[in-house]
C-alpha cells in the first residue's frame, strides 16, 4: 500500500467516525429538543425509547421506572414499550433489575442462553440480545432504558452501549423531573378533594342554632385535619322535643369522616321512629357494628330536651360526661353507662332523666378539649375544664361565649400549636 | 406503639411503652397477636405499667386484639392501668369488657397460674 492509499484510507475511517458522531449528535439534539419542552412522563419515556431503537437499531426498547420501596426494592412503576417489529412484548426479569439495581452500569448481552452472569435466567425465547442503561438521578437509581434485539439479525456492540449511555444519561434527569412533576400534581388533586370533603364535611354540620323555646344553644366543631371524625347536631323531634347529638369517632382524618357522616345519617334516621336515647342508641350501634371493623367505634351522648316540663333526657354510648352547671355556680356530670356504638352487635343502653332549672347550663364535649396538650404534654385535663366552667360565670348562658371561653383556654394552654385531635363542644342552657 | 413481649407462667405479657396511640404500628400489634394464635399462646396480659396515654385510637387497638383474641378462644386481660386510663375505660364502659387487674401477678392468677 502507498502512501497515498493509507492517507485515503485514513481519511476515510475519520470521515466515518465523525459523520457518526455528527448522527449520534444529531440524535441527541433531537432526543433534547423533544424531551425537554414536555412534563408528561409518558411523552418524555415514549420520546426516549423510540429514539433509543431508532439511533441503535433495535427492535423494541422499553423504560422500566424503579420506585424507592423499603418493603419491595424491586417493585416497577411504569413500564413503556415501543417495538418497531410484530414480535410480542419483551420485558426485564426481575434477575435483570436486581443486577442493575447492584451494578448500575450499562449491560450489554448478545446471547442471553450462554451469558455467565444470568446461567440460571429462564429468558423469553424471542430474546436475541439487548442492552441496558441505567437512568440515574443525584445517584440513585430511577430507571432503566432497555433495547431488544439489533435489527438484522447483528449483535450490539460498544459504541451502541456507548450511544445508549449517553441517551440514558441525558434523559434520567428530564424523566425525574416528569415523575416528580406528577407526583407533585397528584398530591395537588388530593388536596382538592380534601379540601371539597371538608366543605361537604362542615355543611353537615348545622349552620346556625336552632330557636329553643326558653332556651339557648350553640356548638362548635374544629377539626385537626381537614376532615374530622367529630360530630354534633340538633334535631327536632317535636313541637317540644329537641334531640341534642355529640358524637366522636375513633381515629382522624377521612376514615373518620365517613364513618361520621354515616352515624349522622344513621342518628337523623332513628329520631324520626324511636322515642327515646337509649332506644336510639341501640338500634345506631347494631347498624354501626355492621359497617366498621372492630377497632372504630364511635362515642356518643344524646340528651332529649323537653321544653315543655324542662327535663332532660339523656343517654350515652361510652362518651366524655357532660357537665351540667346551675346559676349558684355548682357543677356536676351526667353519668350514663354504656358502650361506645360499633363494638358488639347487641348493646344495651340506659336513660336517665334531669330537670333543667333556670339558669342551668349543660356542656358536651369531645376528649379533644381535655386531651389538649401544653408545652410539656400535659393535658389541660377534665379538672381545668371544670375550673374553667365555673369561673366563666354568667357566662354560661351564652352558649357561643362559653364555647369561646373554653376553647380560648384550650388554645392558650397549649400555646397555640396544631390541634391534635378534633375539638367539639355543644352549649344547651335554660334562660335564667 | 413500642412494647416488649415475654412469657411468665404460660402467659404471654405485652407491655408497651409511652403512648398508645394506633396509627400505622397497630398493623405490626395485629400481626404479633396473629402469631401467638398461631402458636397456641392466648393467654394474653396487656401490662400497661408504661403507658402514660392512650386515646380513641389506642382503644381501638386494644379492642380489635380483644376481639381476635376471644374468637380464637384466648384472652387479653390488663394489668397496672394508671389513674387516667382506669378512668378512661371507666367512662367508656370498657372496664366491663375487658378483665383489669391492679397488677401483673393477679393478672396472671386470674388465668389460674402463677
Amino acid at each position: 500500500m502507498n502512501d497515498f492509499e493509507l492517507k485515503y484510507r485514513q481519511y476515510e475511517a475519520e470521515n466515518r467516525r465523525l459523520k457518526k458522531a455528527v448522527g449520534e449528535l444529531s440524535i441527541l439534539n433531537d432526543l433534547a429538543i423533544a424531551i425537554s419542552g414536555s412534563l408528561d412522563s409518558e411523552k418524555i419515556v415514549r420520546a426516549i425509547i423510540s429514539r433509543s431503537i431508532r439511533a441503535i437499531g433495535a427492535e423494541q426498547g422499553d423504560i422500566t421506572m424503579v420506585v424507592e420501596d423499603k418493603q419491595n426494592p424491586t417493585r416497577t412503576l411504569v413500564r413503556s414499550m415501543i417495538s418497531s417489529s410484530n414480535h410480542s412484548p419483551l420485558h426485564l426479569n426481575q434477575n435483570l433489575l436486581g443486577w442493575m439495581q447492584i451494578n448500575k452500569k450499562p449491560l450489554l448481552i448478545n446471547d442471553p442462553g450462554t451469558d455467565e452472569r444470568f446461567r440460571n435466567v429462564k429468558w423469553d425465547e424471542s430474546v436475541r440480545s439487548l442492552l441496558c442503561a441505567p437512568l440515574m438521578a443525584k445517584s440513585k437509581l430511577t430507571g432503566i432504558l432497555t433495547v431488544y434485539n439489533k435489527k438484522g439479525d447483528g449483535l450490539f456492540d460498544e459504541s451502541d452501549q456507548r450511544l445508549l449511555s449517553i441517551i440514558a444519561a441525558q434523559s434520567a434527569q428530564v424523566v425525574e423531573n416528569a415523575r416528580l412533576y406528577q407526583e407533585e400534581q397528584a398530591y395537588q388533586e388530593s388536596l382538592r378533594e380534601m379540601k371539597m370533603a371538608s366543605g361537604i364535611q362542615k355543611k353537615m354540620l348545622p349552620s346556625s342554632p336552632p330557636e329553643i323555646g326558653g332556651y339557648a344553644i350553640d356548638g362548635r366543631n374544629l377539626t385537626a385535619q381537614s376532615v374530622g371524625g367529630d360530630y354534633y347536631d340538633y334535631i327536632q323531634m317535636d313541637d317540644s322535643k329537641w334531640l341534642v347529638c355529640l358524637a366522636d369517632i375513633s381515629g382522624k382524618g377521612m376514615s373518620a369522616a365517613l364513618l361520621m357522616s354515616n352515624l349522622q345519617a344513621i342518628l337523623r334516621g332513628h329520631v324520626l321512629h324511636l322515642n327515646s336515647p337509649s332506644e336510639i342508641l341501640k338500634h345506631a350501634n347494631i347498624q354501626l357494628y355492621r359497617s366498621t371493623h372492630a377497632e372504630k367505634f364511635a362515642t356518643v351522648f344524646l340528651g332529649m330536651v323537653n321544653t315543655k316540663t324542662n327535663t332532660l333526657q339523656f343517654s350515652s354510648a361510652g362518651h366524655e360526661y357532660p357537665f351540667l352547671m346551675s346559676l349558684d355556680g355548682r357543677s356536676r356530670r351526667l353519668i350514663a353507662n354504656g358502650l361506645p356504638l360499633g363494638i358488639f352487635d347487641m348493646c344495651e343502653y340506659e336513660d336517665a332523666t334531669i330537670e333543667l332549672k333556670p339558669g342551668d347550663s349543660l356542656f358536651v364535649y369531645s376528649d379533644g378539649i381535655t386531651e389538649s396538650m401544653n408545652q410539656a404534654e400535659v393535658e389541660f385535663g377534665e379538672e381545668r375544664l371544670a375550673e374553667e366552667l365555673v369561673s366563666a360565670g354568667a357566662d354560661r348562658c351564652e352558649p357561643a361565649k362559653l364555647i369561646d371561653i373554653i376553647f380560648n383556654a384550650c388554645f392558650a394552654y397549649s400555646d397555640n400549636q396544631q390541634l391534635f385531635d378534633d375539638m367539639t363542644a355543644l352549649v344547651l342552657s335554660r334562660n335564667p | 406503639m413500642k412494647y416488649t413481649i415475654s412469657e411468665k407462667y404460660n402467659c404471654v405479657i405485652i407491655a408497651p411503652k409511652g403512648k398508645i396511640l394506633g396509627g400505622p404500628d397497630a398493623e405490626i400489634f395485629r400481626n404479633d397477636l396473629q402469631k401467638l394464635i398461631d402458636e397456641d399462646k392466648k393467654n394474653v396480659i396487656f401490662d400497661l405499667a408504661k403507658v402514660h396515654f392512650m386515646n380513641s385510637s389506642g382503644i381501638g387497638i386494644l379492642i380489635g386484639g380483644f376481639k381476635t383474641m376471644r374468637a380464637n378462644g384466648g384472652d387479653i386481660k390488663l394489668c397496672n392501668a394508671d389513674k387516667r386510663i382506669t378512668s378512661l375505660l371507666m367512662v367508656s364502659h370498657l372496664n366491663t369488657v375487658f378483665d383489669t387487674h391492679p397488677d401483673l401477678d393477679s393478672a396472671i392468677k386470674a388465668y389460674g397460674n402463677g
